[in-house]
């Protein structure tokens, strides 16, 4: 790869993630708080892209000189072992040199680098759409960790009152002083798939990225059908159930009032 | 150029056609959400890498590493294993600097030790372990001892096997034409050579991460030692960034806590984008080796540990 397609590369590599991290979509993939690196990121690699790009108009003859890249040099590269060369002939008798082995690795290494701008292009091509009922399927929708050992803090004034669904289901599931009973609260989610015919409000949770991604579930009764996969925000009661021992838990239900179909919210993840 | 930019042309032509395949098939699109994440969460990790390693090529005499390290390496080992702690980020940032310091002339037992460590052991990774754990600090000690004492003896293991011969010395050759031309330079080469075989490892880990659901892991849960191993080659396989790993090991807790701890270990040593990123810098025939090995005193540092601490 010539010097100046590397630095076209990073262009591209840096203009597409900053204009995510900009607008939004990288919200798609990992959380808020890595837009600033992401943006600290694209910027150095803008400035080196346009470096490369810069010198190339400058120098261009040095673009041959780039002793890495050139393939047929093997003998720039210095193995630790300084094994006589007879030896180093007979890893590879019939003359061939294995990509990936000594002498052909800096060759090859620009050449797999066309790959890092593939999750680039298809971010800024296809822009997949965030985690939905079909990665939800698999997960049982409690979310199993407890994160906090003490008492959970009284619940948000406000009627209804907005929660995330991980803080609707800890509270349904272990708070002690039943913070939710009687209390109205407005959920957001996507329908997924249940366990019969119904659906149950859905959002997708993340630790770093999509890669890990995971489902937090709620019940819901009283509530119209609603397509997979369809952002909705409903406003209901908990109906409540006695707290049990971690294995033996379900899905915590709300009894919907009122429903309303939306749009997807600008960070699909909580 | 010319390719490139054709290249381009054509995806914004192709567009509507991608996104009517994305649209019809749920697979196909997590497998691309998947998929684009890993690439975009590492990126900051990955320049921060290549930016160090850079700075290291262009900055650090040749024979100032090997200087200040102890002279003999036994003891060096160790040593490169606690200065691991000081770099905040998860692997895809420690696999160029290791090659960095080795084609600085710092000893591969060495380097190697420190790029075992460094992913494991930083501020950032402890913070977010003990935060996915609840406090717990006996789960915080315990990665920090098993994945140290991983680094350390796999770098002692290297050293008594003499196979640095296996190790491709990466190219770090200053042309003389500036500090600034040569940093650029070697960061360049760094991030499209590390970062291609990062994406090469990515998609192997989307494509798992689609196929196989998270609920099959349950009915193994059983037995310790069968649930250490699948958790280790859980890790392996799925290859979830060292700052969010604890965060996967805490919500897979139907497992016994010492197998939670192999999969805090053995991850940021070894998985398949680090595999990837370990052909790609330092040669197929070495990674070959040193990626079961590391797997086995990982998962040995795991239970070693894991019965003493947990």
């Amino acid at each position: 790869m010539r010097r100046v397609t590397q630095s076209g590369l990073l262009l591209v590599i840096g203009v597409i993630s900053s204009v995510a991290a900009v607008n939004g979509i990288y919200l798609n993939f990992v959380k808020p708080s890595l837009r600033l690196p992401i943006l600290a990121a694209a910027l150095v690699l803008l400035l080196m892209g346009a470096y490369g790009v810069w010198e190339d108009r400058r120098h261009p003859e040095r673009d041959d000189l780039d002793p890495r890249l050139d393939p047929e040099r093997d003998d720039l590269d210095p193995r630790l072992d300084p094994a006589p060369a007879h030896e180093a002939d007979a890893v590879h008798p019939e003359g061939e040199h294995p990509e990936g082995e000594h002498g052909h690795d800096h060759a090859r290494g620009p050449r797999v680098g066309w790959l890092l701008v593939v999750p680039f292009l298809l971010l800024g091509v296809a822009v997949p759409p965030p985690l939905g009922s079909y990665s939800a399927l698999g997960d049982s929708g409690l979310v199993t960790t407890i994160t906090s050992t003490e008492g959970l803090p009284p619940l948000a004034e406000g009627d209804p009152v907005a929660l995330t669904l991980a803080e609707f289901q800890g509270r349904a599931l272990f708070d002690a002083d039943r913070s939710l009973e009687g209390r109205r609260v407005r959920l957001v989610g996507f329908a997924s798939p249940g366990l019969g015919n119904d659906w149950v409000l859905t959002r997708m949770s993340l630790n770093c990225c999509a890669a890990d991604g995971f489902a937090v579930k709620v019940r819901v009764e009283g509530a119209p059908a609603v397509a997979d996969d369809e952002w909705v925000q409903v406003v209901g009661t908990w109906r409540p159930a006695p707290i049990v021992a971690p294995e033996a838990q379900e899905l915590p239900v709300l009894d919907v009032d009122d429903l309303r179909r939306m749009a997807v919210p600008e960070n699909p993840y909580e | 150029m010319l390719g490139l930019s054709v290249f381009m042309v054509a995806l914004v032509f192709l567009r509507p056609r991608l996104a009517a395949l994305v649209d019809g098939n749920d697979a196909l699109a997590a497998w691309l959400t998947v998929f684009v994440s890993i690439g975009l969460q590492s990126l900051p990790f990955l320049v921060l890498g290549v930016v160090l390693s850079g700075a290291i090529a262009v900055l650090v005499p040749t024979d100032a590493l090997t200087r200040w390290l102890p002279r003999r390496s036994a003891v060096a080992v160790p040593v490169a294993g606690l200065s691991g702690m000081v770099l905040p980020g998860c692997e895809c940032a420690s696999v160029p600097i290791a090659g960095s310091l080795v084609s600085r002339g710092v000893k591969p037992a060495v380097a190697l030790t420190f790029l075992l460590a460094a992913p494991a052991i930083n501020p950032v990774v402890l913070v977010s372990t003990a935060v996915a754990f609840a406090g717990s600090v006996d789960m915080v000690a315990a990665r920090f001892s098993a994945s140290l004492l991983t680094a350390v003896v796999i770098g002692w293991i290297w050293l008594g096997l003499g196979k640095d011969h296996l190790v491709t010395v990466p190219q770090k050759r200053v042309s003389g034409h500036g500090r600034l031309a040569d940093f650029v330079s070697a960061a360049r080469h760094d991030l499209l050579h590390a970062g291609g075989f990062l994406v090469l490892g990515s998609a192997v880990a989307a494509t798992i991460n689609v196929l196989v659901p998270r609920s099959v892991l349950d009915t193994l849960a059983g037995n310790l030692l069968v649930s250490v191993l699948v958790l280790a080659v859980f890790a392996v396989v799925v290859a979830v960034c060292s700052e969010a790993d604890a965060f996967v090991a805490a919500s897979l807790s139907q497992f016994p806590r010492t197998a939670q701890l192999a999969f805090m270990v053995v991850g940021p040593a070894i998985d398949v984008k680090l595999f990837a990123m370990q052909v790609g810098t330092f040669g197929r025939r070495f990674a070959t080796v040193f990626a079961p090995l590391t797997f086995v005193v990982a998962v040995a540092s795991a239970l070693a540990v894991g019965a003493v601490l947990l």
